[in-house]
């Protein structure tokens, strides 16, 4: 982790979006988290938790559907937040570049996949064509596409759902972006595939100290790749700390609920968290959770909004959790004994 | 005697006619699939995208129609039934689909969607039908206040209870359940798996689940085939399956799910 | 000719209560005023006799080819009759004309649409080429040939210009339901083992209204351009009867002396045939449609 401050640092990010009748929706309140040099942090959260808008807010590409984004967030020092839209692009791309669920439809089915790479490196650097090519080529290869001068000069049709993916992956790293926003990029793929994908972005990940801000619904896959993690829940985060710490003793009844949902063997039921997400035009004055938390106490957890609060010794980094019930509740991991 | 028995079933579909219609090219969605399914258990079909796992729950209940291959149903071979004949025994096989939201007309509230069947079979009047329905959303959990609202304005967890609902209006044996859970929430998911599994004890239903999960599959499946490229690669009980896989495609499968227990605790207890 | 294709979706969610759909079209300034303006004159047409100053076919030849005044505040016409009550009866004429021509174009192509876009196969095969082969035939002379066979008369004239449209209501039909084919919903009536009438019946008509209303209010317009064509060819209504159509035709010989017989009844048809597009374009918008679709003349 790099000494002078974290690489990404997002703080009290608010996202909010046009109504009827003129209100304001706000979709995403106080988001705050930070991501280190070379560090793989996972943002998790069920749909309508926040985490994809504020990935976008970050890259500044709310603006467009009339979002409205307050709050800071720092990249290598650069506010990105209220950036003007030109000089985001020349940041787009050069030192933070995003990933999504839908390869296929990032690409443009009109250009080869080697043109839309290069086209990407010549955006943001002074070469050559065939420089730019060169560079296409070669990160393709790097991305484990066999054949990479010859694949280079097909159509995105021609390239099935993983290898789009990898596409995406070696156009997103082409200019040796110091952030990787991966947002559900292997959901969409089978698991095998996914595999593949994940242990790719591991390897260049090493190869590159490129952090990455993985966005994801399945925990099994933060467990594979994250170092840290942070958890949204209706627009909030409500805990962050080490995967490890989080994964052994959750801080947080949603975490534990989302832990528990995950299927693990045979005969067992599954734990359900009954319920559902609140809409964002109807969100409780307490804790956001409480309806469906089974720890939640009347008068307590429904009085006042907890706010997102250091917990624990906090031994292995920051460790925080927006329940007023933390200390005194003993909930379990995925580990049992 | 199974409750349902597939031999040899098969389905290709023509990709590419010469000029002058000749079939010249084929793809092999499904090729000489064989297994049971025993009256009560769940069996599970797995297997990744293009293996041929939905075109199987589909062929099983002939919204496609296989080219080869038997079908027996509750001792009746409904595969070689003509479409008139087959339409009774619809009411004892019925589906769930992935996408809840589009298996419900749009236009149509989910109490009169839950009551249809009965008018399709039986020509049940309105008050009798609506009352049928009406228990059985409440049994899969759905506020009665919700009754007259459209797809459109409920959650993906209500509506794929509604599917639900609307599968057991005809008093099914069997359910071919085509990826249920898969569009929906890690938390939502497991309110919906709960719920089959106590409709199932509770009215001795038959679950055909088609699924690309294998964690899924292995916490609600009593027996599972994998596919691979519209074939049957290996069948067996959950145990054997993911206690001794004997298939290549197998092992690789199950090595490939991520596991939520990060690697750097597991097997060691919690200290 | 050009086909026009509105969009091929089905709005994907119901407008909950007539009061939203209200709502979604009143956004729509111009579409209202077009469909005050239609009420309007079918309020007209129907309260034509007693609304009419004057007989419309009563002549005053004393009194012909007079301009706008206090007795005639639209003028009168070559045989003296008045203008203003000739327009009056002559709305009832365009609005009863346009409305069949609906009902036969709408009628004859809906129902074949639907069949073929649900069964598919051949008889998709069969009804597309027999519409693109009736489509193919030029608009103006497949009315002129029917109305030949048929006799002239405006209700013939009308049927004929219906059977023209057909075609159009015919592709609208067959691709919505194409697209609607595809959706779960279909394939699940199918799996809960309903015929495949019931699901044409229960599901596919509903869903397909929308994008049919749509087409209807592009059609009433271009009927009514159709009914002044053939009744200025003379294979309308017949004299003395009046309709915009023939008013125009009438006008013809004096434009010179009398520009107002033509100002007056190519007014009406103009702004006519634009409420309705307008009024369609309003539908459109709070029905969820997207695609523009073009008014066309026969």
């Amino acid at each position: 982790m790099a000494t002078d401050g974290p690489l990404l640092d997002v703080r009290g990010l608010s996202v909010s979006f046009p109504a009827p009748r003129g209100e304001r929706l706000t979709v995403a309140s106080g988001v705050t988290f930070d991501v280190g040099a070379g560090e793989v942090v996972g943002l998790v959260g069920e749909s309508g938790s926040g985490k994809t808008v504020s990935s976008l807010a970050i890259s500044g590409l709310v603006a467009a559907q009339g979002g409205r984004v307050e709050g800071s967030a720092r990249l290598d020092g650069t506010e990105l937040v209220g950036l003007p839209e030109k000089e985001l692009r020349q940041l787009r791309g050069a030192r933070v570049s995003m990933v999504f669920q839908q390869a296929i439809r990032s690409l443009n089915p009109g250009l080869t996949v080697g043109e839309q790479i290069a086209e990407t490196v010549r955006r943001h650097r002074q070469v050559s064509r065939k420089a730019a090519w060169d560079r296409a080529v070669e990160m393709l290869d790097r991305v484990g596409i066999a054949n990479p001068s010859a694949r280079a000069q097909e159509y995105p049709h021609q390239f099935s759902g993983g290898m789009c993916q990898r596409v995406m992956i070696a156009m997103a790293l082409c200019c040796d972006p110091r952030l990787l926003i991966a947002d559900e990029p292997t959901t969409a793929l089978d698991v095998t595939v996914q595999r593949r994908i994940l242990d790719l972005l591991l390897e260049l990940r090493a190869e590159q100290d490129i952090a990455i801000l993985f966005i994801t619904h399945d925990l099994g896959v933060i467990a594979e790749m994250c170092d840290r993690v942070v958890v949204m829940y209706a627009g909030e985060v409500v805990e962050r700390g080490t995967m490890l710490d989080l994964f052994r003793r959750p801080r947080h009844p949603y975490t534990q609920g989302l832990l528990d949902a995950i299927p693990r063997g045979r005969g067992r039921r599954l734990v359900s968290i009954p319920g559902t997400v609140p809409p964002p035009m109807a969100l409780p004055s307490g804790c956001r959770f409480a309806a469906r938390c089974p720890y939640a106490e009347p008068g307590r957890c429904d009085a006042e909004h907890p706010p997102l609060r250091q917990v624990g010794d906090g031994s292995s980094g920051t460790r925080e959790a927006r329940c007023v019930r933390a200390e005194e509740l003993e909930l379990s991991g995925v580990v049992t004994a | 005697m199974s409750l349902l028995e597939v031999r040899g079933l098969g389905k290709r579909y023509v990709t590419k006619r010469s000029f002058f219609g000749r079939a010249v090219d084929r793809l092999v969605a499904v090729d000489d699939v064989s297994f049971s399914v025993e009256a009560g258990e769940t069996f599970a079909v797995v297997g990744e995208s293009g293996a041929g796992k939905s075109t199987t729950g589909r062929l099983v209940l002939r919204l496609i129609e296989p080219d080869r291959g038997s079908i027996v149903f509750d001792g009746t071979d409904v595969g070689s039934l003509s479409r008139r004949d087959f339409r009774p025994y619809r009411r004892r096989m019925q589906m769930v689909f992935q996408d809840a939201y589009g298996s419900l007309d749009p236009r149509v509230t989910v109490h009169d969607s839950v009551a249809e069947p009965l008018y399709i079979h039986f020509r049940t009047g309105r008050d009798e039908r609506l009352a049928k329905a009406a228990e059985l959303l409440e049994r899969v959990g759905l506020g009665r206040h919700l009754f007259d609202r459209y797809p459109g304005e409920l959650s993906g967890g209500q509506l794929q209870r509604i599917a639900i609902a609307r599968a057991l209006t005809l008093n099914p044996s069997l359910i071919v359940c085509d990826e249920p859970v898969a569009a929906l929430d890690v938390s939502i998911r497991a309110q919906v798996l709960n719920l089959m599994k106590d409709l199932q004890e509770q009215l001795g239903l038959t679950y055909l689940f088609i699924s690309h999960d294998l964690s899924l599959v292995e916490a609600i499946a009593d027996r599972i085939a994998v596919m691979y490229q519209g074939r049957i690669v290996e069948q067996g009980t959950v145990e054997e399956i993911f206690g001794n896989p004997r298939d290549a495609y197998t092992k690789q499968l199950l090595a490939a799910i991520p596991s939520p227990v990060p690697r750097a605790l597991r097997g060691s207890p919690l200290p | 000719m050009t086909a026009t294709i509105p969009g091929a979706e089905p709005a994907a969610v119901p407008a909950r209560r007539r009061g939203e759909l209200v709502r979604r079209f009143a956004r729509h300034r111009l579409a209202v005023g077009s469909l005050l303006f239609l009420l309007l004159l079918v309020l007209v047409a129907l309260l034509a006799p007693l609304l009419a100053p004057y007989d419309p076919n009563a002549q005053d030849l004393m009194a012909r080819l007079r301009a706008p005044s206090g007795a005639h505040w639209l003028g009168t016409d070559e045989f003296g009759r008045d203008v203003l009550s000739r327009v009056m009866y002559g709305a009832r004429v365009s609005m009863v004309a346009a409305a069949e021509a609906l009902i036969v174009a709408a009628g004859i192509g809906a129902p074949f649409g639907m069949v073929a876009g649900f069964t598919g196969r051949w008889v998709d095969g069969l009804l597309s080429r027999f519409f693109d082969g009736l489509m193919s035939v030029p608009a103006l002379i497949l009315a002129l040939t029917l109305v030949a066979v048929l006799g002239p008369g405006l209700t013939n004239a009308m049927f004929a210009v219906g059977v023209v449209f057909a075609p159009r209501y015919f592709r609208v039909a067959r691709a919505v339901t194409l697209e609607l084919r595809k959706e779960t919903f279909i394939e699940a009536s199918e799996a809960l083992g309903a015929t495949g009438t019931h699901t044409v019946l229960r599901h596919i008509v509903p869903n397909i209204m929308s994008p049919l209303v749509i087409q209807a209010s592009v059609l009433l317009g271009t009927a009514v351009t159709a009914e002044a064509s053939l009744s200025f060819l003379g294979l309308g209504v017949r004299p003395p009867q009046a309709s915009w159509g023939s008013m125009l035709s009438g006008a013809y010989s004096y434009a010179a002396d009398a520009p107002h017989l033509v100002y007056v009844p190519g007014l009406m048809i103009t702004l006519t045939v634009l409420a309705f597009t307008l009024a369609g374009d309003g539908l459109r918008g709070a029905l969820g449609q997207r695609t523009t679709v073009v008014a066309e003349g026969v």
